[in-house]
């Protein structure tokens, strides 16, 4: 009796191994569009410590789900760019229409600085407000 | 009359730079939201790829240099351990954020772009890992309204920026890694 207990212990804690190590093996990504955003600021705010290479706080802000509002200066398909400074790939094409020139609040990953083109990548963006 | 001639001397000047700087705009073809894809996977093994869809690339259609930046948070893989892995361990992202080439095309000549795909030699430098290598590849050219593409791959290994892979997953890592580049640039 004592024996067919230990089994089914030891039978409950493999299963349970097997079920966390594919839990955390399979990798499952975050959700950025059901994370609360860590940063809220403005489109200048977010590209001024990349620009001027404060790197303690840019780096701060890598990896990070930011809400970022700004004037929209560029949509190209499923990208939008805000103050000319930040680049937004949204998950989704846009449902509605756009006009340039309108506020515009998203949220997304910050991915990093592009000193090429000198603007703020996010991807996995959505759009909060307009 | 040495004031006009100075007046004159300064509207030419001035004009003189915009037209100049006008022209290198128009030289300038430019793709935001380019993709790299690149794998390194083994049979039997896991897939390891991934892909960034958002790199930078700039060609001067009139000096041929051309420039391409990838974020390296920007590359996804299927797997989020993975990509962890790959940020953390290996990359090292966050002393290292970003993958860039600057090289030339050789043998390039706008006019000449068509319809047709037209094989050219790629030369230039890949920086990576802080790290960098000359990289040479036929790449494949097209126009296309007006837009240039450009498709292709090359292969480099980890040990040529020196990337250490951990013993335990070693032979699940390809040891030549092939990276695919598929770019649309658009004039400026």
């Amino acid at each position: 009796m004592k024996k067919k207990r230990i089994f089914f212990i030891i039978g409950l804690f493999l299963v349970t191994i097997v079920f966390l190590s594919y839990y955390v093996l399979s990798g499952r990504h975050r959700n950025i569009s059901k994370e609360d955003p860590t940063i809220t600021l403005k489109a200048i705010e977010l590209h001024n410590p990349f620009k001027n290479n404060n790197s303690h706080i840019a780096s701060s802000y890598i990896d990070k789900v930011a809400q970022v509002t700004g004037r929209l200066t560029d949509i190209t398909g499923k990208t939008l760019e805000l103050d000319y400074m930040i680049q937004v790939d949204l998950t989704d094409s846009l449902s509605t229409s756009l006009d340039m020139g309108m506020m515009v609040t998203i949220k997304g990953r910050c991915v990093g600085y592009d000193d090429m083109l000198e603007v703020v990548k996010i991807d996995q963006a959505i759009i909060l407000l307009k | 009359m040495i004031n006009s001639i100075y007046k004159a001397l300064c509207i030419s000047i001035t004009l003189i730079t915009c037209v100049s700087q006008n022209t290198n705009a128009q030289n300038k073809y430019i793709e935001r939201n380019g993709e790299i894809r690149f794998e390194a996977s083994e049979n039997l093994f896991e897939e390891v790829k991934a892909i960034n869809k958002s790199v930078t690339c700039i060609l001067d259609i009139e000096t041929k240099q051309i420039a391409a930046l990838a974020l390296i948070k920007g590359f996804r893989f299927k797997n989020s351990l993975m990509e962890e892995h790959f940020n953390e361990n290996y990359i090292e992202s966050e002393k290292y954020p970003k993958a860039t080439f600057k090289g030339k095309l050789l043998d390039f000549n706008y006019s000449e772009l068509t319809e047709n795909w037209l094989e050219l030699e790629v030369d230039g430098k890949l920086q990576l890992h802080g790290k960098e290598k000359q990289v040479r590849s036929t790449m494949k050219f097209q126009k296309v309204d007006g837009s240039v593409v450009m498709k292709g791959s090359f292969i480099v290994t980890p040990s040529d920026f020196e990337i250490k892979i951990p013993k335990i997953v070693r032979n699940k890592i390809a040891k030549e890694v092939t990276v695919n580049i598929d770019f649309k640039l658009v004039q400026e």
